[in-house]
């Protein structure tokens, strides 16, 4: 039976769907068997992330409908035969509760993760995104705004009965945080009182990428930590900032200032 | 001060107003616990009874609890 770990976040646009795609990618390519479930029903991005976009003909709807197959509705991507898609194009189809957790169910038999993208916010969507999930990552950037959602999300999250959370901490700038001037890991776990999975530095190429980041970036070497991290339970986190520190360190702080 | 100090301050701050002293319902549940508790102990003038938390540099919470007994129970 297979894993099934929600991303969530409560504030919107931290982004959990590039998260979501890149961890799935990153998992595919250990070697383990990865489906990424498009939960966020009105607002959903998950295809194009991974640029399946043309290739959907059902999705999660058509699925809890009976409309088609599970089988039917899974789209494969093309590098990682292991990584899954079920996607979600009908922005107004009503997805219930009980036959959305039956499809993760059924999914999680025959793989080894997972990967429900939840919709922003805690309302029923959320609500729902949870519901069939075992564990959550709560992804969230170092801003005061992000993280005081994320730590209600981690409320509503223990109120569900998701004992196994954690963080993924997103686009964070290794240059600011030496600096003074950016919140670090380690003050994040301070302030909520949480594990951190996962530390992911802003990387304008991932940006433009959708997730799928050249092998050897830093968002890259970031990524897959976090995917081993998921895969044992712990692990080393990515640190965004060791190329800044010592003198050449503030000459690089310098230098991406300018 | 550093931006990110000061920002991890004020986080701290909101952060145990919404878990906290935001829900009016968990104060007065305290409250109503701490009365019973000291109470056993002591004759309690249950108005005088006040709860504050602060919070500290290193991310934990200072808890005082102030109250004004007429007696003590022997």
């Amino acid at each position: 039976m297979g894993r099934c770990i929600v991303i969530t976040s409560g504030k919107g646009g931290v982004g959990k769907t590039t998260v979501t795609a890149s961890l799935g990618l990153a998992l595919a390519t250990l070697g383990k068997r990865v489906v990424l479930v498009d939960a966020d029903v009105t607002l959903n991005n998950l295809d194009l992330v991974l640029g399946l976009e043309a290739a959907v003909t059902y999705d999660l709807y058509d699925v809890t409908m009976g409309t088609c197959r599970l089988k039917q509705a899974l789209l494969t991507y093309p590098d990682y035969p292991s990584l899954k898609l079920l996607p979600s194009v009908h922005p107004l189809g009503e997805v219930d509760k009980t036959a959305f957790r039956e499809v993760v169910e059924e999914l999680a038999q025959t793989q080894d993760f997972v990967l429900i993208d939840c919709p922003a916010g805690v309302d029923d969507g959320f609500v729902r995104a949870v519901s069939a999930a075992s564990e959550a990552l709560v992804v969230t950037t170092p801003t005061a705004t992000a993280l005081r959602d994320a730590d209600k999300t981690l409320g509503y999250l223990d109120a569900l009965r998701v004992s196994k959370t954690a963080l993924v901490v997103n686009r964070v700038r290794g240059d600011l945080v030496a600096s003074g001037e950016m919140l670090s890991v380690d003050d994040i776990i301070k302030l909520l009182h949480v594990r951190v999975a996962g530390c992911i530095p802003e990387d304008d190429v991932a940006l433009s990428m959708c997730g799928a980041t050249p092998v050897g970036t830093a968002h890259h070497q970031a990524v897959n930590l976090l995917a081993r991290y998921v895969i044992e339970g712990k692990g080393k986190v990515y640190d965004p900032t060791y190329i800044y520190r010592g003198p050449l360190g503030s000459l690089r702080r310098w230098l991406k200032k300018a | 001060m550093k931006k990110a100090q000061w920002t991890a301050e004020r986080l701290q701050n909101v952060l145990m107003q919404d878990r906290f002293l935001q829900g009016a319902d968990s104060m007065a549940m305290l409250r109503s616990d701490l009365a019973n508790l000291l109470g056993d102990y002591f004759d309690l003038n249950r108005s005088s009874l006040s709860v504050t938390v602060n919070p500290v540099k290193d991310g934990s919470y200072r808890v005082t609890i102030e109250a004004t007994a007429v007696r003590v129970y022997r």
